[in-house]
């Protein structure tokens, strides 16, 4: 029997606090993203010297708390805000040093990881497109240095400056050499322009052109539907934790209205960190409701036939509804992902696959641990 | 399997669509709702010299079309408008006279309906609190009227004007002494005012008093979710009718502002949104309890409300709704028909029975109507 292999297609770095100052070309170093201090004192990220308001009010540091308790981060990093950044990576070198990286996944069974920022999400809602483009040459430079030191094992993700279409194919195209690497879309799309809308097309054709898939990722460059009730929740809250998904959702079901899958038939999207058990219901749903009214919509076909081929999608390894998602979708349409370092990543991710995937056969096992990620991102 | 009752706790009526222009009080007769005809010459509803984004462009009576083909519905309603609202209501006898109601619910095994509006979907959120307190009272009087036809067979969802949390909260206590009833909840709420804001809290309080649950139910209201992304598609549509996100953000704000918690007799029922993001929706809410609660009023974990005072309702047809039914338990499953809007199909209880087979007779039972009896105590 051929050894399972351990994929975790969304892992995520923790950003250095010098990254930018040190990566980004020298014309745009003095608005470089950094560590600051906002209005009221307390630590916050910045770019262009103005707070960014998910990474503010000295909470940054909740992106590096996996594996601690709320009551702990509530007391330590809301409330006392005495967890710097700087304290955030010392709590968890696997995120910013490569080799401790391949450590802690030599240790977790892990064989490779996709690696996502953390600051970084937010570089397309940089409302200055040279400022968003540089951060991203920037970065994905980083990650790219970071990850070839990682033993064939670290593939990144690359960001993209999806506020100006030019410069993020044009940054698709810069880091056609990187080798593997996935690309994240935010979940909600700039300017709340659609997916399904023709301005994406050259995008597309792109990654088409490259033979890449898309990752639908949490990371907001538009309006997210939780603001619609919720305007004033900007830090990390249950609120925007509970209704990350169904931007995710908006956005996938915006890619059959808009007749995206038509139109490229050799698009692969895939559907990153947002739960799975909603995916059999939400096609369920687009299936009946292109019974009712396929007329209004650009997709010639059922939404279900154009998943079978095109798109994919990540369970958490503890998610119950695992084998579930995996019996109503095929086991050849599901990946894992792991979170780490992120404060809703649980710990152990390889052990609890194990568990839910028990109940299958050899070969599924393979695909979903390991496998489906070797085909889709093209793999040694 | 011993008798047990069968019923449907959201179907539909078509408005005759001179009620308020023929039954308003005196003072807002000129404002009063009515079908006219939009810039284009087609059939557009219109109040207090507004059109409806919705109700537009000759379509209306895709609200009618029960058993219809996509493809009839395409050239009949969309192409060519070509049928009129009144058109499609003489279509559908069952939806305009409670006699022929009763008849179809005999001829498709159904004991009991609880009846909601069409045409009011679209005016719930009536900017002038007044008027629209004015348009809920015709609505109301009339659907009452309705169901006293057969009493025991046809039970009213009352409209609130949820403009206005009080004036809500009047047209709440004034249908009290009406009988076994349903009210509506609009989908999203009006001023996109969370559920979870204590603007709200007089009108919960006042559903706690009478033991009724709100319903939420797709309709007008606040922003829909789905105009993010196009703004431009406000019509019936597979864009609008595929979203569903309003009735789920909805849902979860309760937990977010601790309405549950305030309120600990307070119920909610979730209507015609599907059934199977319900178990998913209450596990991330509860994970994500355990990460980071301190930013939400909710003492508890969500499902643990959802336990006892939540319920959702499935479609006949619904492939997941016997799996909801496992995962949520069976008390928690009620299902409607949809009667006679596009999205319905005909045979429901035939189709429901298929369904539901895999579940213990016991859980069929509840899921096809004891929950329903209990919940709006329609004995």
């Amino acid at each position: 029997m051929a050894k399972m292999l351990f994929v975790d297609v969304d892992g995520h770095i923790l950003e250095p606090a010098n990254l930018w100052l040190e990566y980004i070309e020298p014309r745009f170093a003095d608005r470089a993203m950094r560590v600051d201090t906002d209005l009221a004192g307390l630590e916050c990220w910045s770019v262009d010297g103005k707070p960014i308001p998910f990474f503010s009010s000295g909470t940054a540091a909740d992106a590096a708390s996996i594996g601690k308790d709320q009551q702990w981060r509530r007391e330590n990093i809301y409330d006392k805000h005495e967890v710097s950044w700087e304290d955030g990576l010392e709590m968890n070198p696997p995120a910013w040093l490569p080799d401790k990286r391949v450590g802690m996944m030599d240790q977790e069974e892990i064989d490779g990881s996709f690696l996502y920022p953390s600051i970084g999400l937010t570089l397309s809602r940089i409302e200055d497109r040279d400022l968003s483009a540089a951060h991203c040459r920037a970065y994905n430079n980083w990650i790219h240095d970071f990850c070839s030191e990682g033993g064939g094992r670290l593939f990144p993700a690359v960001t993209l400056p999806w506020g100006d279409v030019q410069m993020a194919v044009a940054e698709l195209k810069r880091t056609s050499g990187f080798g593997p690497r996935a690309v994240q879309a935010p979940n909600t799309p700039p300017d709340d322009m659609s997916y399904g809308r023709l301005r994406w097309n050259p995008v597309w054709a792109e990654l088409v052109n490259q033979d890449l898939p898309v990752s639908l990722h949490v990371g907001n460059a538009g309006t997210t539907t939780g603001s619609i009730l919720y305007p004033e929740f900007t830090l990390p809250s249950w609120w925007d934790l509970v209704t990350g998904p169904m931007d995710s959702m908006l956005s996938f079901v915006s890619f059959f209205q808009g007749g995206v899958f038509d139109r490229f038939p050799k698009l692969r999207v895939v559907v990153l960190e947002s739960g799975a058990a909603w995916m059999p219901w939400l096609l369920m749903r687009m299936d009946e409701m292109q019974e009712v009214m396929g007329f209004t919509a650009e997709s010639k076909r059922r939404p279900s036939e154009y998943f079978e081929s095109q798109c994919w999608i990540s369970v958490d390894p503890d998610d119950e509804f695992g084998p579930f998602v995996m019996e109503e979708l095929g086991a050849d349409k599901v990946l894992w992902a792991y979170d780490y370092p992120h404060s809703d990543g649980s710990t152990e991710p390889v052990k609890n696959l194990r568990k839910m995937l028990q109940g299958f056969t050899p070969r599924e096992r393979r695909l979903v641990s390991g496998e489906n990620a070797v085909r889709l991102y093209g793999l040694e | 399997m011993s008798k047990s009752p069968i019923i449907d706790v959201d179907g539909h009526i078509l408005e005759p669509s001179d009620l308020w222009v023929n039954n308003i009080e005196p003072e807002f007769r000129d404002r009063a709702m009515h079908m006219g005809v939009g810039e284009d010459g087609l059939e557009q509803w219109q109040s207090d010299g507004e059109g409806d984004v919705f109700l537009n462009h000759g379509t209306s009576a895709n609200m009618a079309t029960v058993g219809r083909t996509k493809e009839w519905r395409q050239k009949n309603i969309f192409e060519n408008p070509s049928v009129t609202w009144e058109e499609g209501r003489e279509m559908n006898p069952g939806a305009r006279d409670p006699d022929a109601r009763v008849a179809l619910m005999d001829e498709e095994e159904i004991d009991k309906s609880i009846l909601y509006p069409s045409l009011g979907l679209s005016w719930v959120a009536t900017k002038d609190p007044a008027l629209a307190g004015a348009y809920c009272r015709v609505y109301n009087d009339w659907l009452v009227d309705f169901c006293s036809a057969h009493p025991d067979r046809l039970y009213p969802a009352i409209i609130l004007p949820w403009t206005d949390v009080n004036e809500a909260v009047k047209e709440l206590k004034r249908t009290a002494g009406v009988g076994p009833r349903a009210v509506m909840c609009p989908a999203s709420p009006p001023h996109d005012r969370s559920y979870g804001s204590r603007y709200w809290d007089p009108l919960w309080a006042e559903f706690q008093e009478q033991d009724m649950p709100p319903a939420l139910h797709v309709s007008a209201g606040g922003t829909p979710s789905s105009s993010l992304l196009y703004p431009d598609i406000t019509m019936p549509s597979w864009w609008v009718f595929s979203t569903s996100q309003d009735i789920q953000l909805s849902f979860m704000s309760f937990f977010q502002g601790g309405v549950f918690d305030r309120f600990p007799d307070f119920k909610l029922v979730v209507l015609e949104s599907g059934t199977l993001w319900m178990p998913y929706i209450l596990d991330r809410m509860d994970e994500k309890f355990e990460v980071i609660s301190f930013t939400m009023e909710s003492k508890e974990e969500p499902s643990t409300y959802f336990k006892t005072r939540g319920w959702i309702s499935m479609e006949p047809e619904d492939e997941y709704g016997a799996l909801t039914a496992e995962l949520l338990g069976a008390d928690r499953v009620l299902w409607a028909y949809d009667y006679p809007h596009s999205d319905s199909w005909t045979g429901p209880v035939k189709t429901l029975k298929e369904t539901l087979s895999k579940l213990p007779e016991d859980d069929q039972r509840k899921v096809m109507g004891e929950n329903a009896l209990d919940l709006y105590k329609l004995n």
